[in-house]
């Protein structure tokens, strides 16, 4: 991959829509004297065809909350919506890039099988299917992987394939849970351009979860950060970068460096 | 870690399985010759030479008609007495097993409540199992074939259960977010992530079916290898009864390549992934 | 392959300490024998059949003041424990060889390829005609069939030991014998352990098949038929086999307790420390 200047179709600022509205949510785990109160009391929102980055330390629930968001689990308190529904299961048009890649792809089917897998019984026809997930693979730069197992690929690769799925699947939200946080950053870096490229082409809201500083402030729109637990919401940062970012001159630019120190004194003083 | 290299020369592998082929035939013709001096150096009316057996049984079973591929019809009646037990008592037992096991590993409740039971029956030998269904279900067909498949079912279930309980969680959450219906989490996840683990009890469940099938077949029965060689026993056809537990061992072998077959083409990808650098 | 290495009740004991599990297991046991209860009492089957599980259960607690009951599992179990013994005696100095050896190991892996899959109980008429009914048949038999599955695990858990282990004692100059000794017998030993496992319930099977078969060799499998024969004691039968189920988790529990002693280092108690 190439690491120069991300390509955008234009600079359009995102609709005022909000599209995922997080609502007091809170979550425990277990009860009793073992109970883990994961989330205390998270609010805020995302408008529709934005770039949305949470920080927060390790352990700060940002897995458990992405889980709340895709209907893998329900809300102790408080409520989260999508498109003014509310999320009681895996809402449609919802994809998600999990953080442990070697363990999200099944390694029994083909990197473009692993790439159809969410459009199987769908009323997707098994060559529009097969289309998708080629094109998918195409996006992210892998479609001559297609025919090779996840487990023959590294780890920014079967990211990729990740990804890719996700695409195919052609989601009006994406969550991703630290997707890079175990590549090397050569690899990270090449996959956080591909990311933003990927949002920008399509315009699909997402919601990216990382420890990062840097990278939350090189890809968002905004970024969010979350206390140590019980977890809230500290502060909400608007990125005044342009849209179209570049790895070398977006991170020379003074306003990066300076909502970089803002951020890492916000998580710094909690 | 071994890392398999993926261009290993085809033709070296081509000739390292020569090899190995070469390996065994010859290790299997060592072993008939370590019996033929045995026999000739220790004269016994029960241990004849095995030259003796086989060219018994190859007048006993080997006619001049190409037709029926040289087999005499005793041969193949005897073979198929046996599989008509043998086939379906597998195919009932590991059909069985594998739904039992997929629906008690899912529903947790129903897994704790059943799983000691089964334990338990799973501990009652095969052998004491026939004698039991020979009062349920007298000594025909029947019963041979309920005591495989009951013999093939436990040990399978309990390896389905294991395989099915320890499917990756990220992977059903993966069906979960891409809301995949039932239908293929079932088989698009849990049953392939469970697949290694069915195939090693299937393994084992196919060895004792044959186990099963040998026993039922010595105890009560009117045809099959297991009868014939029986009956050779009582008759003194000392011959006739070697040539029977051949073939016994021959159906062994061949269920067992069956079994390895259809592992090694349907878990290509286990094999590889976990010869794979991890 | 992997079938092998597992011992195939290693979970049992495990599962049956929690109290939780247990009393829905009961529940289980009780669906199922008021299940038979019911099918006993209204499917119209004669009781010569299908006894009352109530009998079963009955007949059952009744075995240990049946004197017969309890001669014959002593001659089956002491049946299986010689054959055992004289199979692990055998083949695990025998497997270790082998296992250590390249040559050696390729010929007689091939060997057990082909012995492997014999069903050992159709060497039972064989074995009937050359040495009669009988304690030493019953012996032989077990440690026959017996003797392939430990070898198989003696050889491929010596030549499964971790090289980095042999190669860490070759750098701290152990010789090829106390290496052997000190690095690989240990690590090797859980493995053999599996496969003694496994051979104790191959054991039982065949020492209690060989006595379902042969009349005159004693032993619960005699017991069972002689049950089967007298009409009006069918439901002993059912008895007698759910003893020797019963008997037969007893070995288990003990032979994974023994395992959890005496190899507080293998793969699964490390699993469970966690
Ligand atoms: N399934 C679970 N059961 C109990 N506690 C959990 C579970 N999952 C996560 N936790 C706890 O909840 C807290 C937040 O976890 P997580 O959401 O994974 O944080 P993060 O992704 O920010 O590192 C941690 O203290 C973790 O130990
Ligand atoms: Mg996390």
């Amino acid at each position: 991959m190439s690491t120069t200047s991300i390509e955008s179709i234009d600079d359009v600022s995102p609709s005022v829509n909000v599209l995922l509205d997080v609502v007091g949510l809170g979550k425990t785990y277990g009860s009793g004297h073992g109970a883990v109160r994961a989330l205390d009391d998270v609010t805020f929102s995302v408008e529709e065809g934005e770039f949305v980055c949470i920080v927060g330390p390790s352990g700060a629930g940002k897995t458990t909350l992405l889980r709340c968001l895709a209907g893998l689990m329900t809300p102790s308190q408080g409520q989260a919506s999508i498109a003014g529904e509310r999320i009681s299961g895996p809402p449609r048009g919802l994809a998600m890039v999990f953080q442990d890649y070697g363990r999200s792809l099944m390694p029994w089917l083909k990197v473009v099988e692993n790439v159809g897998f969410p459009l199987r019984n769908k009323g997707v026809s098994k060559a529009e299917r097969r289309e998708r997930s080629m094109a998918a693979l195409e996006s992210v730069g892998i479609a001559n992987f297609a025919q090779k197992h996840p487990w023959q690929l590294s780890g920014g690769m079967q990211q990729r394939v990740a990804i890719a799925r996700a695409l195919a699947y052609q989601p009006q939200v994406l969550l991703m849970d630290e997707p890079f946080a175990s590549v090397d950053a050569q690899t990270r870096s090449d996959l956080e351009d591909l990311t933003l490229r990927i949002q920008r082409q399509s315009g699909i809201t997402t919601v990216f979860v990382t420890h990062d500083i840097d990278e939350s402030v090189y890809l968002g729109d905004r970024v969010i950060v979350l206390t140590k637990p019980p977890t809230t919401v500290s502060q909400i940062f608007d990125v005044p970068l342009p849209r179209e970012r570049d790895p070398i001159s977006t991170k020379e630019l003074p306003e990066f460096a300076h909502l970089r120190a803002t951020v890492m004194r916000a998580i710094k003083t909690l | 870690m071994i890392v398999r290299q993926p261009a290993e020369d085809s033709r070296r592998r081509g000739w390292r399985q020569l090899g190995d082929l070469a390996l065994r035939l010859a290790v299997l013709i060592g072993a008939g010759l370590v019996w033929e001096l045995y026999a000739r150096a220790f004269p016994s009316l029960f241990i004849p030479p095995i030259s003796a057996i086989l060219a018994n049984a190859w007048d006993q079973w080997v006619t001049g008609d190409w037709r029926a591929l040289f087999i005499a019809p005793v041969f193949l009646e005897m073979l198929a007495a046996s599989f008509r037990r043998l086939v379906p008592g597998l195919i009932y037992g590991a059909v069985s097993g594998i739904i039992l096991g997929v629906a008690l590993a899912r529903v947790r409740f129903l897994g704790e409540m059943f799983s000691p039971l089964i334990q338990f029956f799973r501990a009652i030998p095969s052998s004491a199992k026939i004698p039991m269904f020979m009062v349920l279900l007298g000594i025909g067909d029947t019963m041979k074939i309920w005591v495989i498949g009951i013999s093939v079912a436990l040990p399978l279930l309990m390896n389905v259960m294991d395989g099915v309980r320890n499917v990756d969680p990220t992977l059903l959450a993966v069906a979960k977010v891409y809301r995949v219906g039932p239908w293929t989490r079932l088989w698009g996840v849990i049953l392939p992530a469970a697949a290694p683990q069915t195939f090693a009890g299937l393994r084992i469940a196919t060895m004792i079916a044959l186990i099963v099938l040998v026993l039922s077949e010595l105890t009560g029965a009117a045809d099959g290898v297991g009868y014939y060689v029986l009956y050779a026993q009582r008759m003194f056809y000392v011959l006739d009864m070697w040539a029977g537990v051949l073939v016994l061992g021959f159906i062994g072998y061949l269920l067992n390549a069956v079994v390895s077959l259809a592992e090694v083409r349907i878990l290509r990808w286990h094999r590889q992934s976990t010869s794979t650098a991890r | 392959m992997t079938a092998v290495m597992r011992a195939p009740d290693a979970t049992l004991s495990r599962r049956l300490i929690q109290p939780r599990p247990v009393l829905l297991g009961v529940a289980g046991f009780a669906v199922f024998f008021l299940a038979i209860e019911l099918l006993s009492r209204f499917s119209g089957l004669s009781e010569e059949i299908l006894p009352r599980a109530s009998t079963m259960i009955l007949r059952t607690l009744e075995l240990p003041a049946q004197e017969s009951y309890v001669i014959a599992m002593g001659e089956t179990l002491w049946a299986s424990l010689v054959g055992l013994m004289i199979a692990t005696l055998l083949a695990v100095p025998i497997g270790v060889i082998l296992g250590t050896s390249g040559a050696a190991y390729r010929a007689m892996s091939a060997l057990i390829e082909f012995m492997r899959p014999v069903p050992p109980v159709a060497l039972i008429p064989p074995v009937l005609l050359i040495m009669g009914a009988g304690a030493e048949m019953k012996i032989f038999l077990v440690a026959y069939s017996t003797f392939w599955i430990i070898l198989f695990n003696a050889i491929y858990g010596i030549r499964g030991v971790e090289p980095g282990l042999k190669d860490m004692a070759r750098v701290f100059g152990t010789g090829r014998t106390k290496s052997l000794v000190v690095v690989s017998l240990p690590s090797a030993a859980p493995f053999i352990f599996t496969g003694v496992q496994i051979a104790a319930t191959a054991a039982f099977i065949v020492t209690i098949g060989t006595e379902v078969l042969a009349g005159g060799s004693g032993g619960i499998g005699q017991w069972l038929m002689v049950n089967l024969n007298a009409v009006t004691r069918r439901e002993w039968v059912f008895a007698g086999a759910f003893g020797a189920g019963l008997v037969g988790v007893a070995i288990t529990g003990l032979l994974v307790i023994i395992g959890r002693i005496a190899f507080p280092w293998s793969v699964s108690n490390r699993e469970r420390a966690e």
